[in-house]
């Protein structure tokens, strides 16, 4: 008997909901710093179930997922506060940079969510309604 | 309003908007003329335009959309005062309201339908104001100017846009004077030089030369208010042409604007018998300070 294949979850959030969404840095993250201006980041990872001995002492397993930034990438970064929304944030970035907020906004996004899936940050999306509570 | 209006200028058509509605889509090389403008989120303007040969009574197409859309529960009004040749009329659309305006002008003979869309308060003033100054480019003797994405260029008007290749910090506009035409123009606007372009300008032009081409002769010069390079490089194109004594000949030329904090890069390429080419006459980029001009004065008379 086959499985289906599970479809994945495909969030289409609409450009306001994606503005209004703060981003928080991973607390169990560390941080060390580069003379370039970039880092670099160790997040520390969930051991497998599956990996016990004598499985575990074949397969290698890291601790930590170690992310490294350029100095662009470390800014976007240090600047996710946990207050600032995303659309703060790429504000700050064009103003930086001498870009529209356009440009800014696709660089900023696409970059965000780089680091969503690498475990960096957390998005959390607010709406209208969150916001006067 | 008090913020200036910012233009763009594309396929013919200049079209005014408010500085922070960006250029969204633009309509590639024979397709119907368009333009989508977007703010931080919503599509906030969309421009269609197309040559027409028949003369149309705008005045009796707007009274028989009236009559006809007057049972609908979106159309609101007939939108009064608006600058000639324009007509247009006000829907609701969602929670906002939507302006359909069209206008024929008649010396270009080209119809052109504007939709602006107001998500929250419509500010009839900017309407007008937009509607005013959107209308068919005037020319500008042997050039056509484009200007759209933070590029403003003048470029013979033998030539037309091919590729738009519109990416987040790059923009590059390829044109050609036909499909089949072996002489390519390249203008290319590249943000944030501060943080990737490492080492001197002359380095990085030799860097981005394409396969095959080998630079002939790369000196300082200057362009406008700014010190660029250029560089003279050529390629082989065959056995034919080598007996004909034909090559690729290209012409790069680039300069930093540290105002804008952009990196323009010109380039021309050519397949012809000389060791060095130059820039189509007339050619001119503005940066910071108005116009570079890249390619030869025209001629006049």
């Amino acid at each position: 008997m086959s499985r289906k294949p599970r479809k994945k979850a495909q969030r289409n959030e609409s450009p306001d909901v994606v503005l209004r969404a703060v981003p928080y840095r991973n607390e169990a993250m560390e941080i060390t710093d580069r003379p370039d201006g970039g880092l670099v980041a160790s997040i520390p990872m969930r051991r497998p179930k599956f990996l016990v001995p004598p499985i575990s002492w074949l397969l290698p397993y890291s601790s930590h997922r170690r992310v490294q930034l350029d100095a662009l990438g470390a800014g976007v970064l240090r600047m996710c506060d946990g207050k600032s929304t995303v659309e703060t944030l790429i504000e700050r970035f064009a103003s930086q940079h001498q870009l529209t907020f356009r440009e800014a906004q696709i660089s900023v996004t696409q970059f965000l969510r780089q680091m969503a899936q690498r475990g960096l940050v957390a998005i959390i999306g607010k709406n209208r309604d969150m916001e006067s509570l | 309003m008090t913020t200036p209006l910012e233009r763009t200028i594309w396929r013919g058509m200049e079209i005014a908007h408010p500085g922070d509605w960006e250029l969204a889509v633009a309509c590639g090389l024979g397709e119907p003329g368009r333009c989508t403008f977007v703010d931080r989120r919503y599509q906030r303007l969309e421009v269609v335009w197309r040559p027409l040969k028949h003369l149309p009574d705008m005045d009796l197409m707007l009274s028989k959309y009236r009559k006809k859309a007057a049972d609908s529960e979106d159309f609101l009004d007939v939108v009064g005062n608006l600058p000639e040749p324009w007509r247009a009329v006000l829907r609701r659309a969602g929670k906002g309201r939507m302006v359909n305006a069209g206008a024929f002008f008649r010396q270009e003979r080209l119809l052109a339908e504007v939709t602006m869309i107001w998500p929250d308060r419509r500010e009839a003033g900017l309407e007008r104001e937009i509607l005013s100054a959107t209308h068919p480019a005037a020319p500008a003797g042997a050039t056509h100017r484009w200007q759209a994405l933070g590029i403003r260029a003048d470029v013979p008007a033998e030539f037309d846009l091919h590729r738009n290749d519109a990416r987040p910090g790059r923009v590059a506009w390829t044109f050609r004077r036909s499909e089949k035409a072996r002489d390519v123009l390249l203008i290319e606007r590249l943000a944030m030089p501060d943080q990737w372009l490492r080492g001197p300008l002359r380095d990085w032009l030799a860097r981005e030369l394409p396969d095959g081409f080998r630079a002939f002769r790369q000196e300082p010069k200057n362009c406008g208010p700014h010190r660029g390079e250029v560089l003279i490089s050529h390629r082989k194109i065959g056995t034919l042409a080598a007996l004909r004594g034909r090559r690729s000949v290209r012409m790069d030329l680039a300069w930093l604007c540290p105002q804008e904090n952009r990196l323009y890069h010109v380039s021309y390429t050519e397949p012809t018998r000389q060791e060095e080419t130059q820039a189509p006459a007339g050619l001119a980029v503005h940066c910071c300070r108005g116009a570079v001009a890249v390619g030869s004065p025209q001629k006049v008379g």
